[in-house]
């Protein structure tokens, strides 16, 4: 599948960083949870953040929508700054940007009717259109994410809904106001699998029919691989593999990215026997560590006898033209696997 | 030798208008050292079924089996003051969100020591923390965390820590329901490794509940496939998953739920419509009405589980794969 180059950046994250105050004991720490990430999203572009709990995709997230502040960076949606407008200028931009949630049981008002649901929206960001307008709107936005008959779907309450029906409810009402992004954080995972496909087959449709920009926030690297377009992948705050989806999965360069794909369950099923697990615990955004973050659970650095250059030397992304966004491009000094040479240059 | 025996499992749940037959006339068999896999949506009944099996089930729900013993007790008759003592020390059960489980105000070392000393009571408190160290120790946690709090841990040593309290008392079989759910890919292999090592290296049987059956590949021995209260397919894992694939129609839409990279987007596929009401159930198969490959007697016969032509003791309940010799179901 093909990204159109030609079309223009919806999103644009600069250098975003957010750290949070820690404190244990009398120490005071600094957990750096995104730690100088770059991303871009293009219109009708679905990019998806992998990663183990605690990267930084969620806060990532959070950030984009401005329900969390930003240490320093930028985040422009449209072309507008989103980080340094508030109040009424910022209530206006929300209507670009529109996020859902993990779990469909929790985020939605077990009460009210699916309409309710998805009117609510409209009736604050679209102030112009009439009760009957609103429904109707209302109303589309249910058929496009198969709940039908819609009219009948709109009257139900959302406790009488199963699980994927709640989770299409939400959309549509993400949907209903017209977003040009749609942040989704791990949008499936709480759903059955045999739910999953028909949940991925509306924020599918809905990019071809709409044209909208989708972050996807996941855990399920083989999801990721054949829904999104370009798939970043996050540890400790930062990228360290980006390009396109079934390229980074189907042929991760990164040391961390290949143990992600190697440890992933295989439809296949049926193969048991070692696996290359990652030692050590999961990261810990507030440990400093020099040189390559990655280095303290990092297969690649103790098979080449712990090279200099890792413990010296941050690998750094490097940085991809906005007009190139199919570049595969991964930070790691040694992502050849070559030990003779000098670092990789990521000339692609 | 069989160590959990369950023939002919039936639960019935009262509501207001109908009865709800969340399990019926389930057969289930585990061995000591053998990882048992039991898949299905939600609401097929398969933690129905772990929790007759635990007696942990509702007030209210009806439980009828013609067998259902555990090394030979009949859990059926055990009394309501023996299965304190039948719990824990002969199976113990790890929950799904278990690492939500703990205590969060004590010690996880105290609280693996409270259970061991509960079933336990003349055992020295030195041999308690010496003990609460080794079972640490099993599950890759050094014996020193032991000091720490829920909070100090994160998600999958919980949940290791978890797994390490239902062996306290040195249990026969383990039951995990959905134990690596909430885990992300990495911590998920770290406990299906560890889970795989203990049934290997203590004898120790296990039955593992879970939705998702690459899980169950890659970990159990035999699978047993639910759906709407019924094992539709069981067999050898290697079996069903291995190249003929499954033989039920259900077990094969559920594994091509999940994509494969080579097949791009057209391998994202679902099952339409949803599992049948269990108060009224559809009458012949109960798949029937989502199944992709019906005959007319799929809507009226009720298929029973038979073995799979050339297989070894590959059991399906599918009219359209050749029944020779009818087994139990």
């Amino acid at each position: 599948m093909s990204t159109e180059l030609s079309s223009a950046v919806i999103a644009e994250i600069r250098n975003l960083r957010v750290h949070f105050p820690v404190r244990r004991g009398h120490q005071r720490l600094t957990a750096r949870a995104v730690d100088g990430i770059d991303l871009q999203i293009h219109e009708g572009e679905i990019v998806a953040l992998v990663g183990e709990s605690g990267c930084g995709k969620t806060t990532v997230a959070r950030t984009i929508m401005r329900l969390q502040e930003p240490s320093s960076g930028s985040v422009a949606i449209g072309g507008v700054d989103i980080t340094r407008v508030r109040g009424r200028g910022l209530r206006r931009l929300r209507r670009d940007f529109q996020m859902i949630f993990q779990d469909p049981f929790e985020c939605l008002a077990p009460n009210s009717t699916a309409i309710d649901v998805v009117t609510e929206g409209l009736r604050i960001h679209r102030a112009d259109l009439d009760t009957a307008a609103r429904r109707t709107a209302g109303l589309t936005a249910l058929e496009m994410c198969g709940l039908t008959p819609a009219a009948a779907i709109a009257e139900r309450r959302i406790f009488q809904l199963s699980g994927g029906q709640r989770q299409r409810v939400a959309i549509a009402a993400a949907l209903a106001i017209e977003p040009r992004l749609l942040v989704a954080d791990e949008p499936v995972s709480m759903l059955d699998v045999s739910l999953r496909a028909g949940v991925i087959r509306v924020l599918l449709d809905l990019r071809e029919r709409l044209g909208i920009a989708m972050l996807f926030i996941t855990h399920d690297l083989a999801l990721a691989g054949v829904f999104a377009d370009r798939v970043a992948v996050l540890y400790l705050g930062r990228v360290v593999e980006q390009g396109p989806a079934a390229e980074v999965i189907g042929s991760p360069r990164h040391p961390y990215t290949a143990a992600l794909v190697g440890v992933m369950p295989k439809a296949g099923g049926g193969h048991r026997g070692p696996r290359p697990i990652l030692s050590g615990e999961p990261p810990n955004a507030t440990a400093t560590v020099s040189g390559c973050h990655f280095r303290p659970r990092c297969p690649l650095y103790r098979q080449l006898g712990e090279p200099e250059l890792c413990q010296a030397e941050e690998p750094a992304l490097p940085i991809i033209a906005s007009d190139a966004s199919v570049d595969h491009v991964v930070a790691c000094h040694f992502s050849d696997g070559d030990t003779s040479t000098t670092p990789k240059e990521n000339i692609s | 030798m069989t160590l959990l025996r369950v023939r002919n499992l039936t639960v019935t749940y009262p509501t207001g208008e109908a009865m709800v037959r969340a399990v019926d006339g389930v057969d289930l068999d585990v061995s000591p050292g053998e990882v048992v896999g039991l898949a299905g949506e939600s609401g097929c009944g398969k933690s129905t079924l772990a929790l007759a099996v635990a007696r942990l089930l509702p007030r209210g729900a009806v439980v009828s089996a013609d067998e259902m013993s555990l090394a030979g007790t009949d859990l059926r008759a055990v009394a309501d003051e023996e299965l304190r003592s039948l719990r824990w020390r002969r199976l113990s059960l790890v929950f799904q969100g278990a690492m939500s489980g703990f205590n969060p105000v004590m010690r996880i070392g105290d609280q693996i020591a409270e259970a061991i000393r509960t079933h336990e009571p003349d055992s020295h408190r030195r041999e308690v923390a010496d003990r609460v160290g080794d079972l640490l120790g099993q599950v890759g946690i050094a014996p020193a965390r032991s000091e720490d709090f829920p909070h100090q841990m994160s998600g999958g040593m919980k949940q290791r820590a978890m797994i390490a309290m239902a062996l306290a008392c040195r249990p026969d079989l383990v039951i995990a329901d959905e134990p690596t759910t909430a885990l992300d890919v990495m911590t998920q292999a770290q406990i299906l490794d560890l889970i795989r090592r203990l049934a290997d290296e203590l004898g120790l049987a296990m039955l593992i509940i879970s939705h998702d059956l690459t899980v169950l590949a890659e970990l159990c021995d035999r699978v047993a496939v639910m759906y709407a209260g019924r094992i539709v397919e069981r067999g050898a894992a290697d079996e069903i998953f291995g190249a003929a694939g499954p033989a039920h129609p259900y077990t094969r839409r559920l594994l091509d739920c999940y994509p494969r990279l080579e097949g791009g987007q057209g391998s994202i596929s679902g099952i339409g419509g949803s599992p049948p009401d269990l108060a009224h159930p559809p009458s012949g198969c109960r798949f029937h009405d989502r199944c992709d490959q019906v005959i007319p007697r799929c809507g009226t016969d009720d298929p029973v589980l038979h073995m799979v032509p050339g297989s070894a003791g590959h059991l399906t309940a599918c009219h359209m794969v050749g029944a020779t010799e009818v087994a139990s179901r």
